[in-house]
């Protein structure tokens, strides 16, 4: 008896020490990861020899807090977030309605070309970005979308990699539920959004907080489209603090911990679906 | 005088017979040179009120010239752009000849600096520049050095600490503008007069080139700018930098606590030369009406005015580009009580030379980029990095 409670003793010594190895290894990854973002929120809070000081000044003294206001009001800020939000929501949903039929027929339905029509979609991820701007231009120009929303939004509204990362999910779901649900008299498009699109909800969490991050992000696309003020982004509004002679850190970090908010926001609510779509997708 | 004067009021009345004309004016001026800009196109307006400016801000240079290459492309240009002298070749059928619009007073007003055509055009006008001069600790180097030999032997008494972050001088590999003024010093060229040969790898290019290198073994070599490493309390004896980045040089070295000051640059066998930066004016055709071009006409007209110029000067520390403000009353009064904006102006006029007007200088300038960082970081001797640059530049020129 009491040689069975030594080994239950030793097990439990062993699995504790196991977790906190496993949980200290957690913890120091966590601290890398959590490094730039801990650099960036105490940055807005310095000054500019706080900022560039070798080793690092970690916890700004004092505290700068007019950065914040001293950055909002240098540009059109509350436009900004605006226009950064409506673009992100309306072209994210944009996206994975499209997403979701275009992925499903790729992963489900047999038809002639089938492996061509995937292979010339996943072509289209090789071209640069910047390639295909000066004729997104001209064909935005004569469509007379330029300084429009249609111009920031409709070409958003459709994307290969939320297609493929769909795709890789409806594959996983065994056919013999379509069969079975066919047997019941269930239609294609009927299966496709009561049976199959529920199955793959960590899939369209992960497609969707994809293309919010990368809406939010977007850059060079609304410059180039866009001539308005009322039409710019909250990345246009970082670009201010960046000069061709020098960059005003404490500001442009105070903006940009102004402009993650929505992500984390959004990052928070959507964390379990993300995770599982991160852990069955293998993204990274 | 006058005539620039008849010539507004006559544009200002022609466009206002014709109603309203507005010109659309892309620019890459972020924070105060911003706010500076909008300010005189304000007072231009004001002045001119049948002429409405659209100014838009494009985001940042890099963005701008992005912009401009689609643009350009779609047939959809601004009236009026900002842009470096190397994109102009990207567009040059594009642009008005300017020559045919602006009075002849405003062109002969311009210093003979920046008296470039392209293929025999004035296409563009000189805006915000800036030139090379030499900021130095005073705490470290008493006596700023005059030439090149005071200036080597200054940055290896100095030498390089990299744990006590002190350092000779300090280079930015991907600014090829320094290298350029070395060579010019030397006598050398990227090309002979007429084009036909690269000289960049001949005795003038090596003997730069060696300098640079020499340097180079005490030097800070980061992409970040200068500044940064001031304010991180790196101690940099004395480093080329254009004046443009005076403000900032300054204000980092205020932060960091430590003395800065700026001098002509070390000039080599009396040769001073420094290379001219920073970005011009260019008025696009494509979709400009006559109206449209000669109220853009009106506003470069406005901003190169003695007032206007001296004024955006003072406010952005760029350096004027006329002779009337140069030499005016309104600058010189301003830089008397102003040593290191007294040197950056002599250093312009005694020294200040453009880029070279070649239809592939940018071409060139990404591969001088390329070059400049493997001199520096010592990858090959100089004469084997100056004859693979001048065999590449060879092949495009």
């Amino acid at each position: 008896m009491a040689g069975h409670g030594l080994r239950v003793n030793a097990y439990l010594l062993r699995r504790g020490v196991g977790l906190v190895v496993v949980y200290a290894l957690l913890l120091f990854v966590a601290v890398i990861m959590g490094m730039p973002l801990f650099w960036m929120i105490t940055t807005s809070l310095k000054d500019i020899t706080q900022a560039l000081r070798i080793p690092p000044q970690w916890i700004p003294n004092p505290p700068q807090w007019g950065n914040y206001p001293a950055a909002w009001n240098a540009a059109p800020f509350a436009i900004y977030f605006w226009n950064s939000f409506f673009l992100a929501v309306t072209t994210t949903v944009g996206d994975v309605a499209t997403s979701i039929p275009a992925a499903y027929v790729l992963a489900k339905m047999n038809f002639f070309g089938r492996g061509l029509l995937l292979g010339l979609l996943l072509g289209t991820l090789m071209i640069p970005g910047q390639m295909l701007l000066v004729p997104s231009f001209v064909l935005i120009n004569r469509l007379g979308w330029y300084n429009t929303y249609w111009a920031l939004i409709i070409p958003w509204t459709a994307g290969v990699f939320g297609i493929f990362l769909l795709r890789q999910f409806f594959k996983t779901i065994p056919d013999e539920l379509w069969d079975s649900a066919r047997i019941d008299g269930c239609s294609r498009l009927r299966y496709m959004f009561q049976i199959a699109v529920p199955l793959v909800r960590p899939g369209i969490a992960t497609v969707a907080l994809f293309k919010f991050v990368g809406s939010w992000n977007a850059f060079l696309w609304v410059i180039i489209m866009t001539d308005k003020v009322g039409l710019r982004t909250v990345p246009v509004g970082l670009r201010f603090f960046m000069m061709d002679i020098g960059t005003d850190y404490p500001r442009l970090m105070a903006a940009a911990t102004m402009a993650i908010v929505p992500v984390l926001i959004l990052f928070a609510f959507a964390q379990r679906q993300f995770i599982q779509g991160i852990a069955r997708t293998g993204i990274k | 005088m006058r005539r620039v004067a008849v010539f507004m009021l006559v544009c200002a009345l022609g466009v206002g017979a014709l109603g309203q004309v507005t010109i659309s004016f892309w620019h890459a001026m972020s924070r105060a040179l911003g706010e500076t800009l909008t300010e005189l196109v304000d007072k231009f307006q004001e002045e001119n009120p049948g002429i409405k400016v659209d100014l838009v801000y494009q985001g940042g240079y890099s963005a701008l010239q992005q912009k401009l290459i689609a643009a350009v492309a779609a047939g959809e240009p601004p009236i009026l752009a900002q842009q470096y002298q190397n994109w102009t070749t990207q567009w040059l059928d594009a642009l008005v000849d300017l020559d045919l619009f602006l009075p002849a007073e405003i062109q002969a007003d311009l210093l003979p600096q920046f008296d470039e055509l392209f293929e025999g055009r004035m296409v563009t006008v000189p805006f915000n520049k800036s030139i090379l001069v030499l900021y130095y600790r005073p705490d470290l180097v008493p006596d700023p050095p005059r030439t090149w030999e005071e200036f080597e032997s200054i940055v290896t008494a100095i030498g390089k600490d990299e744990e006590k972050g002190v350092y000779g001088t300090a280079f930015r590999p991907p600014n090829p503008e320094i290298f350029l003024t070395l060579l010019y010093q030397a006598g050398g060229s990227i090309l002979s007069d007429d084009w036909s040969e690269v000289t960049i790898n001949n005795p003038a290019g090596l003997e730069a080139a060696e300098f640079a290198a020499r340097l180079a073994q005490y030097a800070l070599l980061d992409s970040a700018y200068t500044s940064d490493a001031i304010a991180k309390g790196i101690a940099i004896g004395a480093f080329i930098d254009t004046s443009a980045g005076y403000t900032y040089n300054m204000n980092a070295a205020n932060a960091a606590g430590v003395p800065l000051a700026v001098a002509p640059l070390p000039c080599h066998d009396g040769n001073c030369a420094s290379m001219i930066q920073g970005t011009n004016l260019a008025v696009f055709a494509p979709k400009a009406s006559r109206a449209q071009i000669e109220a853009a006409a009106a506003l470069i007209a406005f901003l190169l005015r003695e007032d206007n110029i001296v004024y955006w000067a003072q406010k952005t520390g760029y350096l004027p580009v006329t002779r009337s403000a140069i030499y005016g009353d309104l600058w010189q009064s301003y830089i008397a009580g102003k040593p290191a904006q007294k040197v950056m102006t002599d250093q312009l006029i005694a020294g200040g030379f453009g880029q070279l007007l070649h239809p592939r200088y940018m071409d060139m300038r990404s591969l001088l980029i390329t070059y400049w960082e493997l001199l520096l970081m010592g990858e090959d001797t100089p004469q084997a990095v100056l004859d693979a640059l001048a065999a590449e530049i060879d092949a495009i020129k």
